[in-house]
């Protein structure tokens, strides 16, 4: 089975393992775990942040992010489909208790102009709800891997800061963005309040996450994360896990990315495919597609799993465990699947 | 890398055995949040079997499971959870049960942590109106943690779950601790959480695993689980690591339980002929010992400070009271020796004070 339903589903690699179960460990919730103050000190370091918190989960990094740099009621500026939004509305809702004030840029990309559209599409009175946030995303999922151009980061910081307003960036598959664009994980941790990044996705370990910034909103994040119950005992396997992914793993996405695009040539190879190459910026290659559900039905007969994004369209994501012929072979089973049932799909780019 | 040679602070701060770590290291994993691990499946599966539940989630931590389960049960923000005071979602959960669960604690002073069915009778009849909270949730601890490790009869969590149900109010148990309870009484796991609606158990504690809690209860509860565990952050991918570990403490950590229960007893008994000690002996249960000081000059902040100097971590709950918890790392030698520095604790202020 050629499973290429997200990066989320890579498993941590023997070499990984072994370096696991050697671990150094201690309890996390008195701050004592060598393992994940080494983890924290090297991501400190690695992204030119005061501060760094190891959690669970980069939902719960996001929660955390929102809830130590708001007050309930307090608005956060987001494009409509990142993350925070698209999958998050409910939790940020209840836990953070934050107003979602979205916008739906063209390009999924938050410029200031946006942000200064959502500044002024209400009347700002104090007793009403006070923007305090922007969130950013890169690489933006919801638009199927694209990179957040540096630019635009760098002029919507500069102009957060002077409307008075935080930034985080979900860096969820930052490290993607980063060896695509050559730009240091501290320059664009620079442009960011606060940013999280993600060890269980490309990077291939089991789990976590890490929040980053000053010391004052990490110290706020901390209290946060007893309360969502994400203070927890020896997580040093876990750190040790994401220690040895961040050091030896990054510069492999670089091959997902070339294998995504290499995939994205092969399927503008059948006729009936029609898809944005140049949309293939990281390790995802998005097709749209009527009856997407049968269509993924019959991919997976033949042994190619595919993610469902919404109805219609579906995607391909590439991760660690992919190889060059499991993408000739994912092409082919597209391929046939497609000539097999012609007159019952259709696709566009 | 401990930074304490002995430590009693907690039981949660045990280091996974090399067994543990590698049956770790060869665990099958698979993706957590879509149902897809399988060493994730299996311990649910025999957590479900243990308790007689019908369905169980793997958390992260016992605190998350608590915070689930009060949002589960609550149905209204105000409703209220009753709790002995000393419950640690209300002493040591920052401000879970009002800022995550958006309910009131309703405390109880209980014995040790141990209620009865006469002290919550009252706010469970309670008239319903408009105007008041609503009692949703009794939520008791198996051991009680900061009532000295006792443990919750029988018959005494039977009565409680039958009243609390005969007026459409929930129970839960933090069961944390609930296998010294098990292995001290024989009573089974499932025998205890019979009349629960929503049950957790722990294995970062006394069954010496690095993480991990799993919360169970019925197919719906369980279902509605899953929502809060996504929103709070504890959807994972690849858990099986952890869950091998929480297996591995089920299979071989219970049995290892009876003997820091002796090293508990022990420990106290030494602890009771100390001449600043105040020890009921009778109120070591479990694996918890909390005791009272009167030290000439030193308060029990005082005392835990001195034994720090010397690599010995334990808890001083307030100014007169310590508690100690024993655990699967912990060796004879480490009890002859907490005892032989705090005989040194003793004897050397006095001396000091001959002289001075």
């Amino acid at each position: 089975m050629i499973d290429l339903r997200s990066d989320t589903v890579t498993k941590p690699s023997d070499e990984m393992r072994a370096y696991m179960v050697e671990a150094p460990v201690g309890d996390d919730a008195y701050g004592e775990d060598g393992s994940v103050n080494r983890l924290q000190d090297y991501c400190k370091e690695l992204f030119q942040k005061e501060d760094a918190l190891f959690v669970t989960s980069g939902m719960m990094a996001n929660r955390l992010a929102f809830l130590s740099q708001t007050n309930p009621g307090d608005e956060v500026i987001t494009d409509y489909t990142y993350h925070v939004n698209f999958f998050d509305s409910a939790p940020m809702a209840f836990i953070a208790k934050v107003v979602m004030n979205t916008w739906h840029t063209p390009d999924g990309i938050l410029r200031p102009q946006h942000i200064e559209e959502a500044l002024q599409s209400k009347q700002r009175y104090d007793y009403f709800a006070q923007p305090k946030l922007v969130s950013l995303e890169n690489s933006i999922n919801g638009w199927a891997g694209k990179i957040f151009p540096f630019e635009d980061i760098k002029a919507v910081y500069n102009f957060a800061k002077q409307n008075g307003l935080s930034v985080h960036l979900d860096g969820a598959r930052l490290f993607n963005a980063h060896v695509e664009t050559g730009i240091s994980l501290s320059e664009y941790a620079s442009y960011a309040d606060t940013l999280s990044v993600c060890f269980s996705k490309g990077l291939g370990a089991p789990y976590g996450s890490m929040l980053m910034g000053s010391r004052e909103i990490i110290n706020k994040a901390r209290r946060f994360r007893i309360w969502l119950g994400g203070g927890v005992h020896q997580a040093g396997i876990q750190a040790a896990a994401a220690y040895y992914a961040v050091t030896h793993h990054i510069d492999s996405l670089k091959r997902d990315h070339e294998l995504a695009k290499y995939l994205a040539q092969m399927l503008l190879d059948i006729p009936e495919v029609s898809l944005n190459y140049d949309a293939v910026e990281t390790n995802m290659v998005q097709i749209t597609v009527d009856n997407s559900d049968t269509f993924m039905d019959q991919c997976a007969k033949q042994g190619l799993l595919l993610f469902p994004w919404v109805p219609g369209v579906v995607r391909a994501v590439i991760h660690r465990h992919i190889t060059r012929n499991d993408i000739e072979k994912a092409a082919a089973i597209i391929r046939n699947v497609i000539q097999a049932n012609e007159q019952k799909y259709k696709f566009a780019g | 890398m401990k930074k304490y040679k002995i430590d009693l602070f907690s039981d949660t701060n045990t280091n996974p055995s090399p067994e543990m770590r590698r049956v770790m290291c060869e665990a099958e994993v698979g993706n957590e949040v879509a149902g897809e691990d399988p060493t994730v499946n299996k311990l649910l599966e025999k957590v479900c079997e243990l308790l007689g539940k019908e369905a169980a989630v793997f958390l992260p931590s016992g605190t998350m499971c608590n915070g689930i389960a009060y949002r589960v049960l609550c149905k209204r923000p105000g409703d209220l959870i009753i709790l002995d005071r000393t419950a640690h979602p209300v002493t040591k959960s920052s401000g879970l049960i009002s800022g995550l669960a958006q309910a009131q604690p309703y405390l109880i002073k209980g014995d040790r942590g141990i209620f009865t069915t006469k002290q919550i009778e009252s706010i469970i009849t309670a008239p319903r109106g408009y105007n008041v909270s609503y009692p949703r949730v009794v939520s008791i601890e198996q051991t009680t943690n900061f009532g000295g490790g006792a443990i919750w009869p029988l018959e005494t969590i039977e009565e409680v779950c039958s009243l609390a149900h005969s007026h459409e109010v929930a129970t839960h148990m933090d069961g944390a601790r609930l296998f010294n309870a098990v292995v001290e009484t024989g009573i089974t796991a499932a025998q205890y959480a019979k009349t629960f609606d929503s049950i957790w158990i722990d294995f970062s504690k006394s069954l010496g695993a690095p993480m991990g809690a799993v919360l169970a209860g019925s197919n719906s509860f369980i279902d509605e689980a899953w929502y809060y565990k996504f929103q709070q952050g504890g959807g994972l991918h690849q858990a099986g690591i952890l869950a091998a570990a929480c297996l591995y403490g089920l299979d071989h950590n219970i049995q290892k339980i009876p003997q820091f229960h002796d090293h508990a007893k022990r420990l106290a008994e030494h602890l009771s002929e100390l001449s600043y000690t105040i020890v009921d002996l009778s109120t070591v249960e479990t694996n918890v010992i909390i005791f009272e000081t009167n030290h000439p000059s030193y308060s029990a902040f005082d005392i835990a400070r001195c034994l720090a100097e010397k690599s010995i971590r334990v808890l001083a709950i307030d100014k007169n009271h310590l508690r100690m918890m024993t655990h699967l790392d912990l060796t004879e030698e480490d009890i002859e020796e907490i005892i032989s520095v705090m005989r040194e604790i003793g004897e050397h202020e006095i001396r000091k004070k001959a002289v001075g």
